[in-house]
Parts: structure tokens; C-alpha cells; sequence
């Protein structure tokens, strides 16, 4: 495999060349994985994290002088998308570990070493029923945040977080793991993205590190949570896009009725609308994010396309898209949890309404 | 949650409201079957709904967990016994009764339901092969009594035919790798069932298979196995994304021998046979699936009424909006599944029921029918021709399809709407850090299997367009040739 590092940049030709890595590391190294990264058998993930280490993909969006890939961040969604076909999970592992440097300021971001995974925490909307909530206070000895955050995905065994703060008052505060008054627990059961184990996270006068001050901090926040739902959309199309391939190959083999299922009309229609919704999602490739509602429509459309189509493959696969082994069901869960991620969509909505107003 | 009983639940005749009118003309009717869904809420509420997430999660980690302790608790509610005919100790209920319980006990946890539904669709055949098979049905029903479950199942569906052994023209030109072997004194039984429920914890299951595999369709024929037979095995038990709790099984046959007692009806009449069972099986599935939507629906309502994190949010017309559309939703499929079920029993084998000669059959008193003699005359050739002569005579093709056609709609409207409702459920709770996130998730992978067995939903809506749009007659009944070919069939 080419490392990313010798291609990144803006132009069309490398662009390609690093979404054919991306692809590569999905079909080769993640979705022959995708059962054990779902079941989380020891060591899967490691396995999984170090293939994305590997080229890169882990700290993408750093710049080449900090260490870094210096992909832009368009070229990074249409990789989520590669990534994503391979397992959806591990695709989140890698928005939030970029999200999360790209949150920070450069300096600090630069300190977290290769291989490292933190993630982006998104406090909860204030619409979203989680029942989290922190507070942050500044005091002599440094910044104190106190609440809960839950469930948290991919903060389980991350090696730090980095909390953006929504609502009124703004923050971006970075907290390794360790960090006196930090619990980071297991919150099970997780419906899907299973590799991306979320966590039930308590802070109880934990000093974090004031990534950005409050001036900055809301635009940081806005711009965290665009790439988040830019990046959920280009994973919704890639766990979309996965489910049709595998349903209509399964479709041309199996044969009932005397002809391959693919001879059905009730199976071409499955067929057909699965490549229609695909057709209308809006590919990551229109570049950067073009902002924070279109970012949240992309998100609201990929993951519609992604529970419908997943849904439908496990329809053609018959009773044997119900069982764990051929991994249908699986991208049926993954695109179901996403479709709550970062919020459930009818809060989505209200909020792109809000955003178009 | 609490397994308290849930304030949103309906009382029998909120739930069907037209049941008034029927309770002026036979209260008894109505009463009973009021009786029978609060049995079946008490049995759900004190014993399926705690244990639910539990069992899914073992059930996760190793398919082949089974919790008998469940069933057991199931046995004072007459759950096994409650589609055995009174001659042969049960309680004798129709289809309309097996819907209004699974509908309770889906509520509260459709894989463990799933157990008691796999359990009466094996027995399913066996009631219309007249009291052939009162033996066996009084052994589920003595054991009942005595505190020990004994389950049943029904395996139809192969590796290469699941959508094709579903329907009787696909019969015939479906890839069909089991058969069933004629052998002095009966058939040895050949080949592989797949994703059987309670295949791999049943004592009795009941199997379908070809006597001559080049003519599947014309030589159906279904057989009553008894699981402890040399030659049976279970060759694995599924991985399943929901309905956890109720196993399915792969199983195999090598050379198991079942004697002539044991066929199912006469040699050739499986086909007709199956489309009987499906038409009496789909309107409780669609029950499972209003059982499963209603459960996401409480759930939802209850957690929005109590729980401080969802405070303010019934205000919000989207929620408000999503809890109306699925009250919507849940009372159509519930009205469709009663429908459907209301047809299969009066309709259907209305004629049936009422017919003397099923009293004066059934009536043989159970010491007579222990008689080896006297069990071999109920079960000889003659009697089954009697059968069904007297099946014939007391329903037609025509009665039989058009409650197929309703009951495949009513399945096939209840997974979508079990599907639609606990979609929207988990859609309104978000990624809430309450307990009832893990429940509707569960219930949300239960739904899917509802579009998916007793033949997928593109299937069942096949169906319905042969059955009610078409006004096509599909062959139920014994065929009137039925006396000659089974013999032709015995003596080859
Ligand atoms: C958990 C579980 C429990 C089950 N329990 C039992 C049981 O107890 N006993 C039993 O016998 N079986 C059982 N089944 C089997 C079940 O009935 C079958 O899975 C179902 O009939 C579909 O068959 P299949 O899985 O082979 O799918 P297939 O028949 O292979 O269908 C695949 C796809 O092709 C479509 N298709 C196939 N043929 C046609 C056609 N002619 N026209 C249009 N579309 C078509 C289907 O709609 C589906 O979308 C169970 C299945 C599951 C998953």
C-alpha cells in the first residue's frame, strides 16, 4: 500500500490515489474483520487501528510539519465513504480521531504521537433526551468540568478526548486519558458501529486543558460538528453503498423460482430503489464540507439511504441476511446507530430549519 | 423497566371495539377470550418482561442458550396446551386466540413468544389430520399438567428452497434435497432443514418432505418426528440478529424411520396441507408484529411520561405527531390480524368446527385411544381418507384461499408496521443513557424477522394478489384422488 503521506494534496490525480489506499485498507484489511470488530474479539481492533495507522489515516487532517498527512478535508470524507464500506465503525474511530486534532490548536495537536487514537466528545444538543450534561468553570487551578457525557462513541480505550461544548457557552477542552476526575466506562449494549465502542463518560472536577478561549471556541465547536455530520454522511454511503453491492451479488446467485432471485421484480425493486437513493444522496466528493446546513442535510439524506438500503439487503438476503455470519445484519444495526449520531435526525431536522432560517 | 402491568395496555374490547356487538350475541365467546389475554398479559408482565434483555444478551453471546425456566413458568398459563383439541387436554383455542396471546406476550419479549409460536405451528398439523395424532398432543398436554415442557416445531425450510417450499406452484419447480424414503412399516427420512425454531429443543417436530423428489409438489407429504430418533441431529443453531431467545436450528436427517402412524395426513397431501397451516399461522405472526410495535410504542410513552431526561419533550408536536402515527399503525395491523384470524375460524373451517362428525371423532375417550388396536384405526389409510372426505366436505379451496389471502396481508402489514413503529420509537429516544434505548434497539432487531419468516413479505403480498385480487383457488383440501394415490404411494 502507497502511504497517503507521498500523495497528499489538493490535486485531482493524488486525490484519487488516496481514496484507491482508503479503499484498499477497506476491502482488504476491515471488512474481512467487520465480525470480529462487531463481536469486539481481542485484538481486532488493534489489528484494524494499526492497518489505519499505517497509511496515515489516523492523524490525516494534521498537517505534514506536525507530523501529520495534511490531507484536506474533502479528500478525507471521500476516504471516510472507502473506509466505511469496509467497516462503518472503524471509519468513525478515524472522523473522531481527526475531528479531535482538528479541534485542537497546532500545537497541541502536533504532541499527540502517531498511532495514538483520541476522539471528539460532542456534548449533546440541547434538544437530544441523553440526560448528559456538563458544566465548566474557570478557577485559579486551572479549568474544572463537572457532569456526564453518554454515551460517548469511540471514547472507550481512546487515548484522549476532546470535548467541544454546544449550547451557550462554547469549549474545546482536550483531556487524556488519566486524567484525575476523568471515567471513561463501557456502555453497553451498542446497537452498531460496534467498533467504535461508546463510553459512559463522568467528570467530577476533572482539570482539563483549555484547547482554544471562549472567543474562539464557538467557531471551533460549529466547525467540529460540521466535519462530524459531513463525515457520518460520507460513512453513511459507504455502509449504503456496501449493502448493494452485497445484495445484488447475492441476488444474480441464489436461485429460487427456478432463476437467480435477480429475475424477480420484488427483488429488482429492492434493487432499483437502493441505487436511486444512492443516486440522490450528495457524494462527500462536492469537496470541504459547504457548510454547517449542508452538512447536516447530507448527513439527514446518507443515513435515510443507509437504514433503507441496509434494511432491504437484509430483505434479500432472506433468512440468511437475519444471521450474524454474512454481515448484512450487521450494516443494518451500523446504519440504524448512525442515524442517531451526533443526534437523532428529527432533532437534525429542527436544527436545519434553525440553520436555513 | 418495571414489569409492572404497562396503564397504556388495552382491554380486549378497546382493542376491537366491534367485539361489542358480538358480546350481545355470545357473551361466552367474548368473555373467554378476555380471560385468555389477561392470562397471557399476567404471564408476559410477571415472566417474560424482566428476564427479556437478559436472554437476548446470552442468547447473543451463545445461540444455543435456552431458558426452560421461562417455558416452565409458561405451563400453569396452559401455554402449551392452548391450541390442543379439549379431547386430547387442552384448551382447544382457534387462531383467534393464538393472536390475542401473542400480541401480549410480544409486548413484552417476541423471541420468547416466538418459543410458544414455533410450539403451536408445529402442532398446526396435526389438527387437521382429524385425531390421528391425539396421542402425541395428550402426551404435550399430560406433560403440561405434570410441570414439564414439551415443545414442538415445524420444519418446512431447506438451503436451496425457503421462498420455493412456501407455495405450491414454486413447489414444483423447487430444488428439493430432502426425501422421504418408503420402508417396510413407513419412510426413512432424508436430508437438511434450515433455520428451524425450536428445532434444536423440541421433543416433536413435524417435517415436510417429497416421497418422490422428482415430483415435490404432487408427493408433499408432512410427518410427525420424534426428535429423540436414531439418525436426527442438529448440525448447528443460528446466530440471529433478534428473537434471540427462540433458537433456530439446522436440521439433519439421516435415515430417521417414522412408522405410518406418524404420517401427517395422507401421503401427497402436504402441499394443500402447508397452505392450510400458513393460512392458520400468518394472522398470529401479524399479532407477533403488532405485539412488537405496540411494546416499542409503550415503552416510548411510558419513558417520556416518567423519565426526567425526556422532560418537555411530549410538548413537541414531532413527538406528539410520531406517538399518533404509530397508535395509528398499531390499530390497523391489529385490526387486519383479527380479521385475517376471524375468517381462518369461521369462515374457513367454520363448517368444520360445527361438523358432528369432528365431535364423534374427537370423542374417543383418551383410554380407548391408548389402545394400540384402536390408535391403529384411527391412523390407518381409511381413516385419513375419512379425513378427508369430511374436510372437503365441510370447507372448499375457495373458503381456505381467501383466508390465506387475508392472513398473508395481515402478515405482511404487521412486520412493516413492526418495523416502521420501533424505527420511529428509537428515532424519538435518540441515544438516550436510559435502560429504554437497549429495549428498543432489541425490539427494533426482533421487527425484522416478522418481514422475513413464514414467508417474506414479498411472498405473502404474492399471495394476496392470487387470493383476493385475482379471486385465484389454490388446491388446500385433499384431493378427491387422495384414497387411490395414497395407496399407490404405500404399497410402491
Ligand atoms: C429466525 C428464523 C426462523 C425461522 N423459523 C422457521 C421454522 O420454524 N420453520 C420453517 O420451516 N422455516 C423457518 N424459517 C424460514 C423462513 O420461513 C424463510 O427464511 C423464508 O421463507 C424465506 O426463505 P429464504 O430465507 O430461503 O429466502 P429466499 O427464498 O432465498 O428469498 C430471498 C429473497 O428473494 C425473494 N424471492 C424469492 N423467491 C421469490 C419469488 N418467486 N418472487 C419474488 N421474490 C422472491 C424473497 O422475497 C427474498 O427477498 C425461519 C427463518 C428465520 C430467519
Amino acid at each position: 500500500m502507497t502511504a497517503v503521506a507521498a500523495t497528499a494534496s489538493g490535486a485531482a490525480a493524488e486525490r484519487d490515489e488516496v481514496v484507491a489506499v482508503a479503499r484498499e485498507l477497506g476491502r482488504r484489511e476491515l471488512a474481512p474483520r467487520g465480525l470480529d470488530l462487531d463481536k469486539r474479539r481481542p485484538g481486532a481492533l488493534d489489528a484494524a487501528w494499526g492497518q489505519v495507522a499505517e497509511v496515515g489515516f489516523d492523524r490525516a487532517l494534521l498537517a505534514v510539519d506536525d507530523g501529520g498527512v495534511g490531507l484536506d478535508p474533502g479528500s478525507l470524507l471521500l476516504c471516510l465513504e472507502e473506509i466505511a464500506a469496509g467497516d462503518g465503525g472503524v471509519a468513525i474511530l478515524v472522523l473522531l480521531a481527526n475531528a479531535a486534532l482538528a479541534a485542537l490548536p497546532a500545537e497541541l495537536a502536533a504532541q499527540v504521537g502517531e498511532g495514538k487514537r483520541w476522539a471528539l466528545v460532542p456534548a449533546p444538543p440541547e434538544e437530544a433526551p441523553t440526560g448528559a450534561r456538563i458544566e465548566v468553570a474557570a478557577r485559579e487551578d486551572g479549568t474544572v468540568v463537572v457532569g456526564a457525557l453518554s454515551p460517548a462513541l469511540g471514547a472507550l480505550g481512546a487515548d484522549g478526548i476532546v470535548v467541544v461544548g454546544r449550547g451557550a457557552e462554547p469549549a474545546v477542552l482536550a483531556l487524556p486519558a488519566g486524567t484525575a476526575g476523568l471515567r471513561i466506562e463501557a456502555c453497553e449494549p451498542q446497537l452498531g458501529l460496534r467498533a467504535a465502542a461508546a463510553a459512559r463518560i463522568s467528570l467530577s472536577d476533572a482539570t482539563a486543558e483549555v484547547a482554544l478561549p471562549p472567543a474562539e471556541a464557538g467557531a471551533a465547536t460549529a466547525d467540529s460538528l460540521t466535519l462530524l455530520r459531513a463525515g457520518a454522511a460520507a460513512i453513511g454511503r459507504g455502509i449504503a453503498r456496501r449493502a448493494h453491492d452485497l445484495a445484488l451479488a447475492y441476488a444474480e446467485e441464489r436461485v429460487q423460482g427456478g432463476v437467480p432471485i435477480v429475475e424477480h421484480d420484488a427483488v429488482r425493486e429492492m434493487l432499483a430503489a437502493m441505487a436511486v437513493r444512492l443516486a440522490a444522496t450528495p457524494s462527500p466528493a462536492l469537496g470541504a464540507p459547504a457548510g454547517e446546513a449542508a452538512a447536516l442535510a447530507a448527513k439527514l439524506a446518507a443515513a435515510d439511504a443507509a437504514v433503507a438500503t441496509t434494511t432491504d439487503a437484509v430483505q434479500v438476503f432472506g433468512g440468511t441476511g437475519y444471521m450474524h455470519e454474512t454481515g448484512v445484519e450487521k450494516l443494518m444495526r451500523d446504519a440504524k446507530f448512525l442515524q442517531l449520531w451526533p443526534e437523532p435526525s428529527w432533532v437534525a431536522r429542527s436544527l436545519l430549519v434553525d440553520l436555513r432560517r | 423497566m418495571e414489569a409492572a402491568a404497562n396503564s397504556t395496555a388495552p382491554s380486549l374490547l378497546e382493542a376491537f371495539p366491534r367485539l361489542h356487538q358480538l358480546k350481545r350475541l355470545d357473551r361466552g365467546y367474548v368473555r373467554r377470550l378476555e380471560e385468555l389475554q389477561l392470562r397471557a398479559r399476567e404471564f408476559a408482565d410477571r415472566h417474560l418482561r424482566e428476564r427479556a434483555l437478559d436472554i437476548d444478551r446470552r442468547a447473543g453471546e451463545d445461540p444455543s442458550y435456552f431458558d426452560w425456566d421461562v417455558v416452565r413458568a409458561g405451563l400453569p398459563h396452559g401455554m402449551l396446551g392452548l391450541s390442543v383439541p379439549a379431547q386430547a387436554g387442552g384448551t382447544g383455542g382457534l387462531i383467534v386466540h393464538a393472536a390475542v396471546v401473542m400480541e401480549e406476550l410480544c409486548t413484552a419479549c417476541p423471541g420468547l413468544a416466538n418459543i410458544f409460536g414455533a410450539h403451536a405451528l408445529g402442532i398446526a398439523p396435526l389438527l387437521i389430520d382429524g385425531p390421528a395424532h391425539y396421542g402425541v398432543l395428550g402426551e404435550i398436554t399430560a406433560a403440561e399438567r405434570r410441570g414439564e415442557p414439551l415443545l414442538m416445531a415445524m420444519a418446512i425450510t431447506e438451503p436451496d428452497a425457503g421462498t420455493d417450499v412456501e407455495d405450491i406452484d414454486l413447489l414444483a419447480r423447487a430444488r428439493i434435497s430432502s426425501h422421504a424414503r418408503r420402508v417396510p412399516g413407513g419412510y426413512a427420512l432424508n436430508g437438511v432443514k434450515r433455520f428451524i425454531s425450536n428445532g434444536s429443543v423440541a421433543r416433536w417436530i413435524t417435517v415436510t418432505m417429497p416421497v418422490d423428489p422428482r415430483r415435490p409438489a404432487a408427493t408433499w407429504t408432512c410427518f410427525l418426528v420424534d426428535a429423540a430418533s436414531d439418525g436426527f441431529s442438529v448440525a448447528r443453531v443460528e446466530h440471529k440478529m433478534g428473537q434471540r431467545a427462540c433458537p433456530a436450528a439446522e436440521l439433519v436427517f439421516d435415515e430417521v424411520f417414522v412408522s405410518d402412524e406418524r404420517v401427517v395426513g395422507r401421503v401427497g397431501d402436504g402441499a394443500g396441507a402447508t397452505l392450510i397451516v400458513l393460512a392458520a399461522s400468518r394472522p398470529p405472526v401479524g399479532a407477533i408484529a403488532t405485539g412488537i410495535a405496540r411494546g416499542a410504542y409503550e415503552r416510548l410513552l411510558r419513558w417520556l411520561r416518567e423519565d426526567p431526561a425526556a422532560q418537555g419533550m411530549l410538548d413537541r408536536q414531532h413527538v406528539q405527531l410520531q406517538l399518533a402515527g404509530m397508535a395509528e399503525e398499531i390499530h390497523l395491523a391489529r385490526q387486519a390480524y383479527m380479521d385475517a384470524a376471524t375468517e381462518f375460524d369461521l369462515a374457513a373451517l367454520g363448517g368444520v368446527l360445527s361438523h358432528p362428525l369432528l365431535r364423534g371423532m374427537g370423542l374417543v375417550p383418551a383410554s380407548v385411544r391408548r389402545r394400540s388396536r384402536l390408535r391403529r384405526l384411527v391412523t390407518s389409510p381409511r381413516a385419513r381418507d375419512a379425513t378427508a372426505r369430511f374436510l372437503r366436505s365441510a370447507t372448499s379451496d375457495r373458503a381456505i384461499t381467501r383466508s390465506f389471502g387475508l392472513s398473508s396481508l395481515a402478515k405482511a402489514r404487521g412486520g412493516d408496521v413492526a418495523m416502521r413503529v420501533t424505527h420511529a420509537a428509537l428515532e424519538v429516544a435518540g441515544l438516550t443513557d436510559a435502560p429504554i434505548r437497549a429495549e428498543l434497539e432489541k425490539l427494533w432487531r426482533d421487527a425484522k424477522l416478522t418481514q422475513i419468516y413464514e414467508g417474506t413479505n414479498q411472498l405473502n403480498r404474492i399471495e394476496v394478489y392470487r387470493a383476493l385480487v385475482a379471486g385465484e383457488t389454490m388446491p388446500a383440501l385433499p384431493g378427491r384422488d387422495g384414497d387411490a394415490r395414497a395407496e399407490e404411494e404405500v404399497t410402491a
